[in-house]
Formats: C-alpha cells, structure tokens, sequence
C-alpha cells in the first residue's frame, strides 16, 4: 500500500465514532436478532420472523446499512476528511512534502474506498455473528450464504461507487454543509426514480439496480444479465465520479 | 443587547441558503407522499394515510430522520461551524455576555425549528386539501393534538442540540453524533418502549406522532410532558454550566 494511502486509512480509522457507530449496529442487531421472535414486536413492525429470521436474517439486517444510514455515515466521515481538513488548511499539505495532487486525491480515494467496503464486510460479520448467537449453525445453508455473501458484496461495489462519488462531491464544493445536502438530495432522489415509472432514468441510474437487489430479490437470486448491467451501470459511474475527483484536483486553487 | 443579538442571529440565518432548500426538498417529500397514499390501497399501507390522516404520516416524516437531522445541522453550523472558524467569539468582544449569546442561538433555532414544522404543518394540509377536498378535515382533532403536544420534545430535541453543538468540534462530527444517537434512540424506542419512556424525552417524538400506531393516553400525555419538562431543565442547566466552563 501507497504510504499516503496508509496514513489516510489510518487518519479515518482513527475516528472514535466508527468505533461507536458499529458498536451500535451490533446492539441493533444483536435486539432484532433476540426480541424480534416476541409477537408484539412482530406486530408492531410488520415482519414474519418466519421469513426474516434464521437463514434470512444476515440479508434482512443488511439493509439497516447499506442504504441511507451507511451512506450518510460515509458523508460525515468524508465531509471531516475532505472539507474540514481543506478548511484547516491540511489538505495541501502533502502537497509540499512532494506529493503530486493526482498522488494525493488516488490516495483519499483509496482510503476512502478501503474503509467503507470494510465497513460494509464490519455489518455482514456482525449480522452472522448475531444470528449465529440466536440460531446457531441453523444459519448456514450453502444456498443461502452464497447468496448473501453475493448481495454482501455487490453492495460492497454500490458504496464504493457512493464513497468516490462523494469525495468528488467534498472536491468540488469544498464545503461541509453543501456536501452533506447534496447527499441528502441524492437520497431523496435514489426515492424518487425507484418509486417512478420512468424506464429510462431508472436504467441508467446508479443507485437502481441496487434497490431492486436489496428489495425487489430480497432472499432471492438475482438473474445474471441483471448483474452484469447493474455492475457496468456502476462501475461507469464509478469511473466517471474518479475522473471528475481528479479533474477538479487539478484546477483546485488551495 | 439580547435583541440586536437575536436581529443578528436571524439575519445570519435568512442567508442560510440551506434553509430554503430544506423547504423545497420537504414539500418534493410531502407531495410524493401524497401522490403514493393516493395511489395505494388501505390494504397496501400508505392507504391508510390517506385524507384525514395525511399530515400525520407527513409529521412522522419530518420527525422521523429529515426534520432532526436539519435541526442539528442547524445548530452544528450556528455553534460548532462558528466554533471552528473562530466567530464564535466575536460578539464577547463587544460587550455582550456569553450567557445572552447562547440565549440568542438557542432562541433563533427554536425559531428555525418553529417556522419548519409549521411549514410541514401547513404544507401537508394544503396538499391534502388539494387531493381529497375537505377529507383532510376527518381527523383534525387528533392532528392538531398531535401537532401541539409535539412542540414539547422538539424543544427539548433543540435544547439537545444545543448542548450537544457546545461539546462537538466541528459540524460533521456534531451530525455524525446526531445520526447515531437518532438511530440509538429509533431503536430503544421500538424495542423498550414501555421502560425508555420514563426517562427519554426523543420517545416522545414517535408517541405523540402516532409512530408505528402508537395510541395516545392521558398516561402518555403527563409523561410525556413532565418528562420533557425535567429533562428541558437538566440541559438548560447543562447548557448554563458547559457555557460558563467553556474557553473561548
């Protein structure tokens, strides 16, 4: 690993609110796993343990994660990363022990990256580990894991797309508020195509496929030719937000 | 002094430009909440929103996640953005106390958190008026109760932001506390609900929201309020001590 990449890696890991954040997560879902099975609890949040437990349940507690709450937790890390460090004056630092801009930004991003495919596996471990503590080995069905350590790691792809598209976010506006809004819009909107019946906007558009992995498959296979045009959809993506992170790096004024 | 202070803050805050696309992106979400309960079944969910309980589904909405979420980012930039840059300090320059500072900050977002809830408020009625005709009026007893018990912990919810601004360094790690703590409070709220509710002011938000169903009681009511009270006066006291503590 690139040096630069390494003490950004570590710059982010060193935030004390992951560390709070996802021992969060695993007391969600270590009370889903344990009270969901009460029929009150049931009731009142319309689900079947039936269907969502057992086999089910690393795939059902996915989408806790990856979604609007990962992707706004990716906004705030990015938004300390990125603009407050621009803000005081940290940014360019690198930049006068040698380092080229394009050097650097690769580097962020590959941080960046790095941490939030880590933070996706972080949620899928944590979901086995709960639900191995509730059924035990009951949770491993050959089909089943291999289906949803699949739609783990598409998920992995989807936030990474998201990661870079926001650290292209942070370098363009280079300001906190208006990165964390424009995510906020990018969310709303995700809402909007998936709920529209506009064919066209839903095919091309990054967040799609994914929404109809998570919700529209839910503890189902998704069909191949699905996959592979979700994946080109955002690896396109993926690559266009890296080669606009780059571009603005470049014209950037520090 | 306290109302130039305040003149100031509000001035400071009609430039905000955040606020005017907050009110954009919750009527897109009010007006795409009708638009689904129009088209849904009672059967299918989003049905049984439709007409007169239309702006309940929409409070629950705006409490949910956007509307406190705003209010934090709020206070984040009002304190902790000030904080950082280094304005925070300014006004003492001029004579005024830190105690009429905070008073003002604390005054004008309860002021933006005043002006956004009626905003979701009016808006929703005015949606609802405009799809189902005067349906919207069904179920307005039980709205407007709603809607006045819900001031109680959205002011506490703002006191909390308040203190929480005066402990945070910077806006993203004042947001990133505020989402955890949301989803930490969404959480207790659905499985303990029955044991928070002596002691947590944000379950107040979901019960006299209707959330999940939640029917309101008199017994809910009075706790609700006095827990809100209580927990109101500890923060102040919070805010009052953190204030006379802080280094500038």
């Amino acid at each position: 690993m690139y040096p630069l990449t390494r003490l950004y890696a570590r710059k982010i890991s060193g935030q004390k609110l992951i560390y709070i954040f996802f021992a969060c997560f695993f007391t969600a879902s270590f009370f889903y796993a344990f009270l969901m099975g009460k029929p009150q609890i049931e009731e009142m949040l319309n689900i079947n343990i039936g269907i969502v437990g057992r086999k089910n349940f690393p795939e059902f507690m996915m989408r806790f994660y990856v979604g609007t709450v990962g992707i706004l937790f990716n906004v705030f890390l990015m938004t300390l990363f990125i603009c407050e460090e621009d803000r005081n004056k940290m940014l360019y630092q690198p930049l006068l022990h040698g380092e080229s801009r394009s050097r650097m930004i690769r580097s962020k991003i590959d941080a960046a990256v790095l941490m939030s495919v880590i933070f996706v596996f972080l949620t899928a471990f944590i979901n086995y580990l709960t639900a191995f503590m509730r059924w035990g080995c009951e949770i491993f069905e050959q089909a089943a894991v291999i289906r949803t350590v699949m739609k783990y790691l598409l998920s992995g792809i989807y936030m990474s797309v998201i990661t870079i598209g926001i650290v292209a976010l942070c370098i363009y506006t280079r300001n906190t508020w208006k990165t964390i809004f424009s995510a906020i819009i990018y969310l709303l909107i995700d809402q909007l195509i998936d709920n529209a019946n506009i064919v066209f906007l839903q095919k091309i558009w990054v967040g799609y496929y994914f929404n109809r992995w998570t919700f529209t498959y839910e503890y189902q296979n998704i069909p191949f030719s699905e996959l592979l045009i979700g994946i080109s959809i955002m690896v396109l993506y993926g690559i266009i937000f890296f080669q606009i992170s780059l571009f603005r790096t470049k014209k950037v004024d520090f | 002094m306290i109302t130039r202070l305040l003149s100031i803050q509000y001035v400071r805050l009609k430039r905000q430009k955040i606020l005017y696309l907050f009110f954009v992106v919750m009527a897109v979400v009010i007006i795409s909440n009708a638009l689904e309960c129009a088209g849904s079944s009672e059967e299918g969910g989003m049905g049984y929103y439709a007409g007169g309980r239309f702006p309940t589904m929409c409070m629950q909405s705006y409490i949910d996640i956007i509307g406190t979420l705003f209010l934090s980012f709020i206070s984040a930039v009002l304190i902790c953005g000030e904080k950082a840059s280094g304005m925070f300090q300014q006004p003492l320059l001029n004579g005024v106390s830190k105690k009429q500072l905070l008073i003002a900050k604390t005054v004008s977002i309860f002021t933006v958190a005043l002006i956004c809830f009626l905003f979701v408020a009016i808006v929703s009625i005015g949606t609802g008026f405009f799809l189902w005709g005067s349906h919207i009026f069904d179920d307005v007893r039980e709205y407007s109760l709603q809607m006045i018990l819900l001031a109680f912990p959205q002011i506490t919810m703002v006191l909390f932001f308040v203190f929480l601004s005066l402990y945070m360094s910077n806006i993203p790690g004042m947001m990133c506390a505020s989402l955890i703590i949301l989803l930490v409070n969404n959480l207790l709220s659905q499985f303990f609900g029955s044991y928070i509710s002596f002691i947590d002011f944000m379950y107040y938000l979901y019960a006299f929201s209707g959330y999940n169903g939640m029917k309101l009681t008199g017994k809910i009511i009075i706790s609700g309020i006095v827990v809100n009270i209580i927990t109101g006066m500890v923060l102040v006291y919070g805010i009052r001590r953190r204030t006379n503590h802080m280094t500038m």
